[in-house]
């Protein structure tokens, strides 16, 4: 690792940059807020390597979406923008991203200029909600979608954008987790809670699957991390490296990330314990079959 | 009307009749509603996924947690999981709101286990 890339994920780096968008998840996955799935033990029993897992992840996506230099290329939900820095390092891609949140484009656009100076991912990134794109029709090559849709309250209606501004031959790459058909009522109400989405969000595969087609999006290719996950995902894994590596850091950080009167260290122990629990529960969905992690090649027809 | 009590607060030690525990219970009902405010769910469905929480920490890893501190702890990972999920929500807004309601409920649990 150069000594330039080095420093961009060095903590010093992000509090002069003042980085929002991301809390305690930036020390664990830096600019990659979507989690590492890889088991290989090299990654997995090593905290400092997840967020090379999860760009490995998004990698495998791209690659399988046959993405070449200089396409215009829309980034769904592009958060603080891991995934398409990855991107444009990978395949020298134009970027658009688009996202909810402007303090997490603000970030963005930080990140960027902190990792390349003279040539910063992203051509230009929206204040935007993927169900309303301010963009014009048959305007992209291709989309992605990181580790989003599980947010978004209305899956029909992004669906039917992105299908819009597609070109005619485009294609889409969504990565995300899905409930299975199996998913119970309080099993989904207890997700929402914990990662904070909307109260419609996280949908079954089934149902996008469907939304895709009826928006004229042929799915043509898949990818499981499922089992990965799950087998990541563990105390013994998971639980271990987090305790090992991970949580004196959270607790450490958490004060000076929160500043606020009254606080206690306990405070901070309980939010880096509860993070740990949240991300465990996740394993427990995937092994009970309740929830899935997929990556979608679609094409539009 | 919300049973919190019933739903979530029921290992809360009863307080000796001379202490007034009301400004505990209250400060739990606020913290509750601000979940609830900053993420859109309603507090019922607050309610059922805390205690659902508090179910299998006893069951799978035989933690017993108090209803304060399952507020805590949530409201403590707030900020990360609202700033996580992209929201619309000016972050000092939500930091604002998730931090008094931690200070209340800390106040109000010390002074009445200080009491008790």
């Amino acid at each position: 690792m150069s000594e330039e890339i080095r420093r961009y994920y060095d903590q010093q780096v992000v509090q002069e940059a003042g980085i929002t968008g991301a809390g305690l998840v930036w020390f664990m996955g830096r600019d990659h807020l979507s989690p590492s799935y890889v088991n290989r033990d090299e990654i997995a029993l090593n905290a400092g390597l997840w967020r090379l897992g999860a760009s490995e992840r998004c990698l495998n996506l791209f690659q399988a979406m046959g993405i070449r230099d200089n396409e215009l290329v829309l980034d769904v939900g592009s958060g603080i923008g891991g995934p398409g820095r990855d991107l444009q390092a990978a395949f020298n891609s134009q970027i658009v991203g688009i996202n909810l949140s402007l303090n997490q484009l603000i970030s963005l656009r930080q990140l960027s200029r902190l990792a390349n100076p003279d040539n910063p991912s992203y051509t230009s990134v929206i204040n935007a909600d993927v169900q309303a794109l301010p963009l014009t029709p048959t305007s992209f090559d291709h989309a992605f979608s990181i580790n989003v849709f599980y947010h978004i309250p209305n899956p029909d209606l992004a669906i039917a954008e992105i299908s819009r501004v597609l070109k005619g031959d485009g294609r889409f790459g969504l990565d995300d987790w899905f409930l299975t058909d199996q998913a119970s009522d309080r099993t989904i109400d207890t997700l929402r809670l914990k990662w904070s989405t909307s109260p419609q969000g996280f949908h079954r595969f089934s149902q996008i699957t469907n939304l895709m087609r009826q928006h004229g999006l042929r799915v043509t290719w898949t990818f499981d991390y499922t089992y990965e996950a799950a087998a990541f995902l563990t105390e013994e894994r998971f639980g271990r490296v987090f305790d090992q590596q991970v949580r004196s850091r959270l607790i450490e950080v958490f004060p000076r990330l929160y500043q606020y009167p009254g606080y206690q260290p306990a405070h901070a122990v309980l939010a880096a314990d509860q993070l740990r629990e949240d991300i465990l529960y996740m394993g427990e969905v995937y092994r009970n079959g309740q929830v899935v992690y997929r990556q979608l090649l679609v094409e539009k027809f | 009307m919300i049973n919190l009590e019933r739903d979530l607060l029921t290992e809360l030690p009863a307080a000796p009749d001379s202490v007034d525990s009301s400004e505990l219970y209250q400060a739990c009902i606020s913290g509750l509603n601000v979940i609830s405010e900053l993420t859109g769910i309603p507090p019922e469905k607050v309610v059922r996924g805390l205690s659902e929480e508090a179910k299998r920490l006893k069951e799978l890893k035989k933690v017993e947690k108090s209803a304060p501190d399952l507020l805590i702890s949530r409201l403590a990972l707030l900020p990360t999981t609202l700033a996580y999920s992209g929201t619309k929500r000016d972050p000092s807004e939500i930091r604002q709101k998730a931090f008094e309601a931690i200070s209340q409920i800390s106040t109000a649990r010390d002074r009445t286990y200080v009491l008790r």
